[in-house]
């Protein structure tokens, strides 16, 4: 039997946007409520099933925040897919997205990239869809995801997954496991998790546009 | 200067560190990361970096690239701590590194080079660009290729730079990039286009001087048989028209017509860049006189472009007939929010106003956009709610609202162009059309049908002829064996909902058909078409209005038979659906047989669903729209919804009052439906309210931390001061010092409710508000004369002041001057209604108090006055009092002077109405 494909998929974005929850959702199904800010590179293979056969990714999951990032483009090297993510409640993170694409592409030439703006089940959202148009000018795709309710969880994935094939059929054929959704979050844990990643990106914008 | 590895130890221990670090183990790049950085502390460790990177040529490429990406970190954050011998060092490896064989490698030292440029300056590398230049022109491809590399990044990160270095050395470098537009090497000439693209948008001076070069060489690229040289050039050229249309209008010709062949690229990705084009050039003022006459060329491509691809197809499963039985996924239901509820002054005047609404819309009338809306619209955001709508132009959902491709890009182009353009492109477009919507082939068929419905808004006064035939054609569709074409032709028919219900004879002929064929598509067996044919319901429910009365028992039989079969998702639009239509026709819904229809199986879900399930949202907005419309005939169901409110609200304060906090959505939604309930029940809420405890837990609410809360608070607040006053009295002394302590016009919503709540208790107990009179009017003085107040603010401002005025005219009166004149503006766009009646009646007591406080504005008091088309007896003649006192003190020199600074209309309807 032939050995299910692998690829290296680099998953970028600044730090807090929720790109280890993402990852562990497939994993283990956990939604990771506390914020740990990922030092250097974690490596997760993710499997899929797809009607043409078992797929696999290395996802390498990089550091987002700067003090953080060990080798940083170093572990781009030999990527042959990514998702850039951002958070749709914080600009500053859809503000730098072109500077991870940029470092992203010059390492990885002509790959497939799907950006990713995550958090689309927090109230309030701060970066519109209408406002996202980077992806446009670039050839990328675009999802609005939630790592907390599992919204579009496997869409980044099966974009890819076609376009690295070059097989708009394929499908995936059965869900990875996923836990299900939380329901609800109390908030007290949400501020503190929020609270942290605004810490930790040191760079939150204002409010100017309280209810408007 | 030779180095040489002074250990080979060293070097060979760093080489198997860097190839660790291709592990896919945590563990292990953990351990690599904590060598590396004690390596860091190794003076000559940089040195090695650039050694394994440009001299060891038989090694991995990844190591060596690693390498050389691990030293433009340690220069990145700390260049400057690098010893003048490495940084010389570095600088000349990498100059010889550039035709490594590998493109790995050489985009590596490009990296490296641009970094070193960022951190270190043009000036401290004075060679650099020099070599760059003189490689360009190597008969090595590899050098040449990792020579302009290097260039493009420099030209991406160190655009000013290069600008402003004395040297001004652009004016080497454009002209050599354009000449490298016709290299041999596609990636060649990529990259020269890419590097002059930089300097695009900051309108480089040295560009400019050679922009009829630039454009002469782009243009040879037309035909390219490259697909990223193509894309490079329609970049170029769409930035251009971005920023120096004046400088392209020479070329403009030779331009269209390479973006109009480009447009029909064979790859789409290169069409789409072209697209963009007709995007960008639809928003510039010489849009009409360029494109006219190309038009009859343009359109037809843009109209083809609109075609399903293959792949869309296969992706939007266009195949698949019947999918109704197979539930949603979870994943696939974007997450849902309840917006808190905003309150206007001027409601419930659908029945009054919907045929006013169609036929006169010159007077921007705040209750034009259904009023008090609860499918969840703030009144400001706009822009938000624009993030769930369905409508992106092309008929397709929110899911795939995202995506970009030829045919949207394509579609909004045609859109924006029928908008310029308006009929004068029919003539064009009629034929096409024709030949597209009865196309044989359904995809075809189906662009025909979405450039329909994109023209709808441009095109509508050169249609209109058109449209009976059309309408009845597209009505036709709505029975196509295609999926596809059916939900297209629900949302296009939305596009002219306005016109069907425009007047009495296209009603007749229409409305019936197109009802009907709708309620079977909403009852269709794929849920694409499902969701097309509730949306477009909801649409014409909202500009029908109480048309649709005479067919709400057939409306509602399929509401309901839907609300049994939808799944997930579209459940959720139904709940929309209904809401619009309670929200639509009102008190019309209230009738023994509807309400036997509607309510049971609503009810049925309403138990099924947990306390905690956040499917409560969605159909306690609908449920709130329903109370609202029924009234008394809510009454029935009204004793266990309003228990449960009550319970969700409670539940909320105890559950934050401990350890685990709730999900205060639950407790806003609850607090809404009872808004809902107060408003349509009036009075019959008395007793229930009796019962309960519900002013002791608002009490809390309206003390909360979170904006929302309080915003929704104090809409209730309002809603049963209105309904069952007696009960709120006795929490006055608690409510009236929250209010003002809520008047802080950043909290837009919050303070507006709090506003229009002050406003409603001030006309039930009258001069008792007096003690905290002058608190509020300063702030509310302060809100009416601020800068950007958003105009519903501005007008329950207005209102209120009205009314405070109108039970304590002595306190207000003397403030008169420091508002009259906001005041009467934020109020003459207001149609006559109750409310505005409070306000005048106050203002005129004011007035004749204090004239003087008017004196300087008395224009706009005139406007103000003639703002009324038919004013109740006792404020016409307070009004005429007032004119005629003016009149008299002005003495008739002066007023006419005064007066002959009116505009014509508003003298003669001073004159009709109050004789003066």
């Amino acid at each position: 039997m032939a050995q299910a494909p692998e690829f290296k998929l680099v998953l970028v974005g600044d730090g807090g946007v929720g790109k280890t929850t993402f990852v562990k959702r497939h994993l283990t199904g956990e939604f990771e409520k506390k914020y740990n800010a990922t030092v250097g590179v974690e490596v997760h293979p993710l499997q899929f099933q797809t009607n043409r056969g078992l797929i696999i990714y290395n996802v390498w999951d990089t550091a987002g925040q700067e003090k953080f990032g060990g080798l940083r483009d170093g572990y781009y090297i030999g990527g042959q897919c990514a998702i850039i993510m951002f958070d749709v409640t914080s600009r500053i993170t859809y503000k730098n997205v072109p500077n991870w694409h940029k470092d992203l592409i010059r390492v990885c030439e002509n790959i497939p990239i799907v950006l990713c703006g995550n958090k689309v089940d927090v109230k309030d959202r701060k970066v519109k869809a209408k406002a996202i148009t980077f992806h446009r000018k670039n050839n990328m795709q675009y999802y609005d995801i939630s790592a907390r309710s599992n919204y579009n969880f496997e869409k980044p994935f099966l974009w890819l997954a076609r376009k690295l094939a070059g097989d708009a059929n394929l499908e995936f054929t059965a869900m990875p496991a996923l836990m299900p959704a939380e329901v609800q979050m109390d908030n007290e844990t949400i501020k503190k998790y929020e609270a942290e990643i605004v810490d930790a990106q040191n760079a939150a914008l204002p409010d100017d546009d309280e209810d408007l | 200067m030779n180095w040489q590895p002074v250990q080979a130890d060293d070097l060979q221990q760093i080489l198997i560190l860097l190839r660790q670090s291709q592990s896919p183990d945590t563990q292990i790049q953990r351990q690599v990361q904590a060598r590396l950085e004690s390596l860091n502390q190794y003076p000559d460790f940089n040195k090695y970096l650039v050694y394994i990177l440009t001299k060891l040529l038989d090694e991995q490429e990844a190591t060596r690239s690693l390498s050389g990406l691990i030293l433009k970190n340690n220069a990145k954050s700390h260049y400057e701590k690098f010893p003048d011998e490495v940084r010389s060092f570095i600088k000349q490896e990498c100059l010889s590194a550039l035709g490594d064989r590998s493109p790995l490698i050489r985009a590596t030292v490009g990296i490296l080079i641009t970094t070193i440029v960022t951190k270190g300056s043009l000036e401290q590398w004075p060679s650099l660009l020099e070599h760059l230049y003189s490689c360009l022109d190597s008969v090595d491809i590899n050098l040449c290729e990792g020579a302009f590399g290097a260039l493009q990044k420099i030209c991406e990160d160190s655009a000013d730079q290069l600008e402003s270095a004395p040297s001004q050395p652009l004016n080497v470098l454009i002209p050599k990039f354009i000449q490298f537009f016709l290299h041999s090497h596609p990636k060649i000439r990529s990259h020269a286009i890419a590097c002059v693209n930089e300097f695009i948008t900051p309108r480089a001076s040295a560009l400019m001087a050679n922009i009829d070069l630039f454009l002469e060489n782009l243009f040879q690229l037309a035909n390219d048989t490259d697909s990223d040289v193509r894309k490079h050039v329609c970049r170029a050229l769409v930035m251009l028209v971005e920023v120096r249309i004046e400088r392209l209008i020479p070329h403009m010709q030779q331009i269209i017509e390479y973006m109009l062949l480009t447009s029909q690229d064979s790859d789409d990705t290169v069409a789409l860049e072209a697209c963009e084009f007709w995007l960008m050039i639809a928003d510039q003022a010489i849009c009409r006189d360029v494109l006219q006459p190309y038009l009859d060329k343009l359109l037809p491509i843009l109209c083809k472009n609109m075609k399903y691809s293959e792949m869309d197809i296969i992706l939007l499963r266009g195949d698949i007939d019947e999918d109704e039985h197979i539930p949603d996924r979870i994943e696939d239901i974007r997450p849902r929010f309840h917006r808190a509820r905003t309150r206007q002054q001027t409601q419930n005047l659908l029945d009054t106003n919907s045929q006013l609404n169609t036929m006169t819309d010159t007077n921007n009338n705040s209750t034009a956009t259904s009023p008090n809306n609860q499918s969840g619209q703030h009144l400001q955001d706009d822009d938000e709610d624009d993030d769930d709508d369905d409508d992106d132009g092309s008929g397709t959902n929110a899911d795939q609202a995202t995506e970009w491709n030829l045919r949207k890009c394509s579609a909004a182009a045609l859109d924006v162009l029928s908008n310029v353009f308006r009929e004068t492109i029919l003539p064009i477009l009629l034929p096409i059309l024709r030949e597209m919507l009865f196309h044989t082939n359904w995809q075809i068929k189906e662009s025909g049908i979405l450039v329909l419905g994109a023209i709808a808004e441009g095109c509508s006064h050169g249609l209109a002829p058109h449209l009976p035939d059309l309408v009845d054609y597209l009505i036709k569709c709505l029975n196509d064996k295609k999926p596809l074409v059916r939900s297209i032709t629900c949302w296009t028919l939305s596009r002219y909902s306005t016109w069907i219900v425009h007047n009495e004879v296209q009603q007749n002929r229409f409305l019936i058909p197109l009802m009907s064929e709708l309620l079977k598509r909403i009852l269709d067996a794929n849920k694409k078409v499902q969701e097309a044919a509730c949306s477009a319901f909801a649409t014409l429910e909202e500009e029908a209005c109480i048309q649709m009365v005479p067919y709400l028992n057939q409306i509602l039989e399929t509401l309901v038979h839907a609300f049994r079969k939808y799944q997930a998702k579209n459940l959720l639009i139904l709940y929309d659906a209904i809401g619009t239509l309670a929200d639509s026709v009102g008190s019309h819904l209230n009738r023994p047989d509807y309400i036997q229809l509607l309510m049971p199986p609503l009810i049925e879900r309403w138990n099924l669903l947990r306390n905690d399930d956040k499917d409560l949202f969605p159909l306690l907005e609908c449920l709130s729209s329903i109370a609202t419309a029924l009234q008394t005939g809510f009454l029935p169901y009204c004793e266990p919804v309003f228990g449960r409110c009550i319970l969700l609200v409670q539940q909320t304060l105890e559950a934050n009052s401990g350890d685990t906090p709730a999900d205060k959505d639950f407790m806003i939604v609850a607090l809404d439906l009872l808004s809902g309930l107060a408003e349509g029940l009036g009075s019959h809420i008395d007793s229930l309210v009796e019962r309960s405890n519900l002013l002791t837990l608002l009490e809390r609410c309206a003390q909360d931390s979170m904006a929302e809360v309080r915003q929704s608070s104090f809409a209730l607040l309002g809603d049963l001061t209105k309904a069952c006053f007696r009960h709120v009295r006795k929490h006055l002394n608690i409510f009236l010092p929250l209010l003002t302590q809520n008047l802080d016009p950043h909290h837009v919503s919050v303070c507006n409710n709090a506003i229009w709540a002050i406003g409603e208790i001030a006309i039930q107990i009258g001069s008792e508000i007096q003690p905290f009179v002058s608190i509020i009017l300063e702030a509310l003085i302060i809100i009416i004369n601020r800068n950007n107040t958003p105009k519903t603010l501005l007008e329950n401002t207005a209102i209120t002041i009205g009314r405070l005025g109108l039970v304590c005219p002595n306190d207000v009166s003397s403030q008169l001057a420091r508002f009259i004149r906001p005041w009467c503006v934020a109020l003459r766009n207001i149609r006559d209604n109750e409310e505005k009646d409070s306000a005048f009646r106050g203002i005129c007591n004011m007035i004749i108090l204090n004239p003087l406080g008017v004196t300087s504005e008395f224009i706009y008091v005139c406007d103000a006055i003639a703002s009324w088309e038919k004013p109740p007896m006792e404020l016409h003649a307070k009004f005429r009092d007032i004119l005629q006192t003016f009149k008299q003190e002005f003495g008739n020199e002066q007023w006419k002077q005064l007066t002959d600074r009116f505009p014509l209309p508003l003298k003669q309807r001073l004159q009709i109405h109050y004789g003066v």
